[in-house]
């Protein structure tokens, strides 16, 4: 049998600092689900706590009726974030892929003209100017879901297959008979399953937390993800509250009614960082090693 | 000719390249000639291409009349650097304390909690600060008044923002940034430390002397390859965290949030156009100057 290790003091203390740090991680998130059931008037007199006196559902009754706005927001956000990861990974690794062949002269060329991409940018004024009107995708989700591709992430793909999948298997299969793009699919990228998991899943991140290009393109309320849904419903009670003075009352507290209140807001919030913090921990074998293969060689 | 020809041999190559090939035309390299805006009077109607010049004209604007550009390059750079040591130290010290556990399975658990705050959007971290800070019912401000102190009103007082950003952001990256550091201590050659323990090595000493010479060359490319980014700043943490309160600008802006706001507001482009292509230049220069050095050291890890 083998002998139960002693613990000593230091190590005592050393989980106990480790410990306290990892739940100061996740205790905002502890936060955010008990505010939700937590009554209104009781965060209105005694604000957030971890430890409320009076509990309560009608948050989540709020979310429930609050309906079509937040599932359409719901709906732009997965509709965003799975196209938007799909098409950047299927372009990204192509390049990548044609980055990594030997016998291809041109990688050379095409790898200057990535790098540049990576050492001078022109900037987010540009960007939204030229994006916006000679592209014409203001109000456009297509503005949500390109260009999303990153010469830091070509880079890693690049290095797996250039590591990991050997240059003689690619060129049998071409004795064999079969095309660069047969090739491509039906060996080579089932071979770079890692890479795509821990790539894919910071696209996906990126893309569902992506707030910024939300709120410079988009105005219509039919193509508002989550993200913004919450910067919306946040302004507006910021700006209520506000002119609280300037607003008669029966009016102020009939706008008051149409947005959600503090609970409420938690709740909405609460179903826009769920998923992520429900599917993080099962991607986060292969991010390690994304991340360590990336950092090893740029 | 003989490219051409390889390329043409080639072409189901050049074939998969072009998606991402026409992708970075359309949104890099187009708007890097978008640059020249900071040369013109922008005109709506005619665009950026057909306005027309004036010169140094929006330059003097940035750098000459008020203090603006000063005070964004300072909070911009002065953040860079707050953050850079304050998380790499950050890191470090939480890999090599997940590292010593003896508990390993708990140690893997803990770091699972430690990577969460990264996933998380700065929208709800913002609503998460506001709960903490609130003026009256914010959970700090009601723990300094049982405390008998006075609530502060946080979202009109600078002089608290350097310090709560520096937080925030500590607990949103050092969780991450250990799961690199940490992977390069587990790679360290055990019979390093036994052999330390033979000659009579203290904990302590073989810290100093193995672990920490260890993590050196990572921390040293880790945080030239970051340089490059100095002028840009994540715009979640200085505009959503901040709730861009015009009272909190003189400590939080910076060259990114300044140029959104600028956006946003549609203000004056002219200035703004200034402001990208400084920060596009200078940038562009710190990326080129660091890579010298980085090439210098570790040519492995160089970018070109």
């Amino acid at each position: 049998m083998k002998k139960r290790k002693k613990i000593s003091i230091g190590q005592w203390v050393l989980t106990l600092i480790l410990g306290a740090y990892a739940l100061a991680c996740f205790l905002p998130v502890v936060l955010v689900v008990v505010a939700s059931f937590t009554s209104d008037t009781y965060i209105q007199k005694n604000g957030f706590t971890f430890f409320p006196k009076e509990w309560s559902l009608n948050a989540w009754k709020y979310v429930a009726g609050y309906g079509e706005q937040l599932l359409v927001s719901y709906g732009v956000t997965i509709f965003v974030t799975v196209a938007g990861t799909f098409v950047s990974l299927v372009v990204m690794s192509m390049f990548a892929y044609s980055l990594s062949r030997s016998c291809f002269d041109l990688r050379k060329y095409l790898a200057i003209f990535m790098l540049i991409t990576m050492l001078f940018s022109g900037g987010r004024l540009s960007s939204y100017i030229i994006e916006t009107s000679v592209y014409g995708l203001r109000d456009s989700l297509l503005a949500l879901i390109f260009p999303g591709i990153s010469a830091m992430n070509i880079i890693i793909m690049r290095t797996y297959i250039q590591t990991n999948i050997s240059d003689s298997l690619v060129e049998s299969a071409k004795i064999d008979g079969a095309g660069e793009f047969r090739i491509f699919w039906q060996i080579v990228f089932p071979m770079m399953k890692p890479t795509i998991a821990s790539v894919g899943f910071m696209q996906a991140v990126t893309y569902w937390n992506d707030w910024q290009k939300a709120f410079m393109y988009i105005s219509s309320a039919n193509k508002t993800p989550l993200q913004l849904l919450l910067i919306r419903i946040e302004k507006n009670v910021t700006f209520l509250l506000e002119n609280q003075a300037s607003i008669p009352a029966s009016e102020y507290a009939e706008l008051m009614n149409t947005l959600p209140q503090e609970s409420g807001r938690m709740a909405i919030l609460l179903t826009a960082i769920g998923p992520i913090a429900i599917a993080y921990p099962f991607f986060q074998k292969y991010f390690v090693k994304g991340l360590t293969v990336g950092a090893v060689k740029g | 000719m003989k490219l051409l020809k390889n390329t043409y041999k080639n072409r189901t190559l050049l074939f998969m390249a072009l998606p991402a090939v026409i992708i970075m035309i359309l949104f890099n390299y187009v708007p890097m000639f978008g640059l020249v805006l900071a040369f013109k009077k922008f005109n709506f109607a005619k665009g950026i291409f057909g306005s027309d010049w004036c010169g140094l004209d929006n330059f003097k604007y940035l750098f000459l009349v008020g203090e603006t550009a000063w005070k964004l390059t300072r909070n911009t750079v002065l953040y860079y650097i707050a953050f850079t040591i304050t998380g790499t130290v950050g890191s470090v010290m939480l890999a090599i304390g997940i590292n010593e556990m003896v508990l390993k399975k708990t140690g893997r658990v803990f770091q699972s909690f430690m990577i969460l705050p990264t996933f998380i959007s700065y929208i709800a971290v913002s609503f998460v600060v506001y709960a903490f800070l609130k003026n009256d019912t914010g959970m700090l401000n009601r723990l300094i008044v049982s405390l008998g102190g006075e609530s502060i009103r946080f979202y009109q007082d600078d002089s608290k923002w350097p310090i709560i950003l520096l937080i925030v952001n500590m607990w949103k990256q050092i969780g991450y940034g250990s799961v690199l550091y940490l992977s390069v201590l587990t790679g360290i050659d055990p019979n390093l430390y036994e052999a330390a323990a033979i000659d009579g090595a203290s904990a302590r000493q073989k810290m100093w002397y193995i672990t920490l010479p260890m993590l050196v060359p990572m921390v040293i490319i880790r945080t030239l390859m970051g340089l490059g980014r100095i002028m840009h700043s994540d715009t979640g943490l200085f505009y959503q965290v901040t709730k861009n309160s015009p009272a909190l600008y003189d400590t939080t802006q910076v060259l990114d949030s300044y140029v959104l706001n600028a956006i946003m507001s549609s203000t004056d482009y002219g200035m703004t156009a200034a402001t990208t292509f400084y920060q596009s230049v200078v940038g562009f220069l710190m990326v080129v100057g660091t890579n010298l050095i980085i090439r210098k050291i570790s040519p492995d890890n160089a970018l070109f």
